[in-house]
């Protein structure tokens, strides 16, 4: 099944729906509390780092699930924002001031915003040479980043950095099977998945 | 939100999947017992009229719902309708007698039978009557309940009885039957009114 799309707005209005519609597939395919519990947890992440991301976006956000395979869907789109605007998020990023930027969900996000503001336009092509080991074959996307490779090709790695020592400690990294940040136009997914 | 998508086999008998779906779809969105007793009865009527309609074909079904307009859907691929179910739509459409076109859902199936047949492409005239047929985009022939309810001339009085008479006819607001290509489509439409908490 597919729930509503919540449209996420400016200022982080329509954050609360993201919770309501989680219940409401709760409730649909009767899971089991320990099940909801988790997928809440999961939906409650993503959440919490929506709103900076919609600042400068447009977000919408809805569920979907085959059977035990649930899927949380953030699409963001950059449509409709001005050169000047992007150029100065892109400084900002460019600058790795981006101190917001920590913890798992953090890397998350940045990865998000840096495809999205460097989507379509070639005067910034996306360094993806950063992200390279990620790469997640995907044919929805012309690029995309999964936290499944990630761990994979991290896993055996001598360097066990802070950034590694994030992700033990984030609670999507251990709860989801996959998060995968996919670009494809001036539109960028991130997907959370789980199987129960 | 748009439910499950339960498949339709071929000569399917249990469609229970079908009343499963739209309890999942009630408790989705909290709808009153009033609303969901209305949307389960539609469900019901769906249910006794498609064990005729899939004999030859396998399809879908699944409900769809933006705030209070809900839809049930029905997708039938007539791709691979062999001859003798073809023959037999044929032999059933050309009988004047139609003995199964009685009442609303009589109607519903005959109308269904014919766009299982090519629409308007078919040299089957149309069941029963002209009337109810409608003209849409998304369709190469359709036909509509409510075209129906406004198109039925108050004279004829039997035709307004079976309107009175069906539990389809008073609970859903239109009804429409379609082919396009292929694919013959069913949508029961129901739009509920704003509920006061």
């Amino acid at each position: 099944m597919k729930s509503n799309a919540c449209v996420i707005e400016k200022g982080g209005r329509g954050l609360e729906n993201i919770l309501s519609e989680v219940e409401k597939v709760t409730a649909y395919n009767e899971l089991p509390h320990k099940e909801a519990l988790r997928l809440r947890l999961l939906a409650e992440e993503l959440t919490g780092m929506l709103p900076e991301l919609v600042n400068h976006f447009d977000g919408v956000f809805w569920l979907q699930n085959d059977e035990k395979k649930y899927e949380l869907h953030v699409e963001l789109s950059v449509a409709g924002m001005s050169k000047e605007v992007k150029d100065s998020l892109i400084a900002v990023s460019a600058a790795k001031k981006n101190a917001a930027a920590t913890g798992f969900m953090g890397r998350v996000r940045e990865i998000a915003e840096n495809m999205l503001l460097r989507s379509e336009d070639s005067d910034y092509a996306f360094d993806s040479y950063q992200y390279m080991y990620d790469y997640s074959l995907d044919l929805h996307y012309s690029y995309a980043w999964s936290l499944d490779r990630y761990v994979a090709n991290n896993r055996d790695a001598a360097k066990k950095d802070a950034e590694w020592d994030q992700l033990e400690k984030s609670i999507v990294a251990k709860l989801a099977d996959d998060v995968i940040v996919g670009v494809r136009g001036s539109k960028v997914d991130i997907i959370i998945k789980k199987e129960f | 939100m748009k439910s499950n998508v339960c498949n339709i086999q071929k000569g399917a008998l249990d469609l229970g999947g079908i009343l499963t779906e739209t309890e999942k779809v009630t408790r989705y969105n909290g709808l009153t017992k009033k609303q969901s007793l209305s949307l389960r009865l539609l469900a019901e009527e769906l249910v006794s009229m498609l064990p005729s309609m899939v004999r030859g074909f396998s399809g879908a079904f699944w409900i769809e719902n933006e705030g209070n307009d809900y839809e049930l859907h029905v997708k039938m691929s007539v791709e691979d309708m062999d001859i003798l179910t073809r023959d037999s739509l044929i032999k059933i459409a050309t009988n004047q007698k139609n003995a199964s076109a009685v009442g609303i859902t009589g109607k519903i199936r005959a109308v269904f039978d014919y766009m299982a047949l090519g629409g308007e492409d078919t040299a089957v005239m149309p069941p029963v009557d002209r009337y109810g047929f409608a003209w849409s985009m998304d369709y190469s022939c359709a036909w509509s309940l409510r075209e129906y309810k406004s198109a039925v001339p108050t004279g004829e009085k039997e035709k307004w009885d079976e309107l009175e008479k069906s539990i389809i006819a008073r609970i859903a607001d239109d009804v429409i039957v379609g082919v396009k290509g292929k694919t013959v489509r069913m949508i029961i439409k129901k739009s509920f009114e704003e509920t006061k908490e």
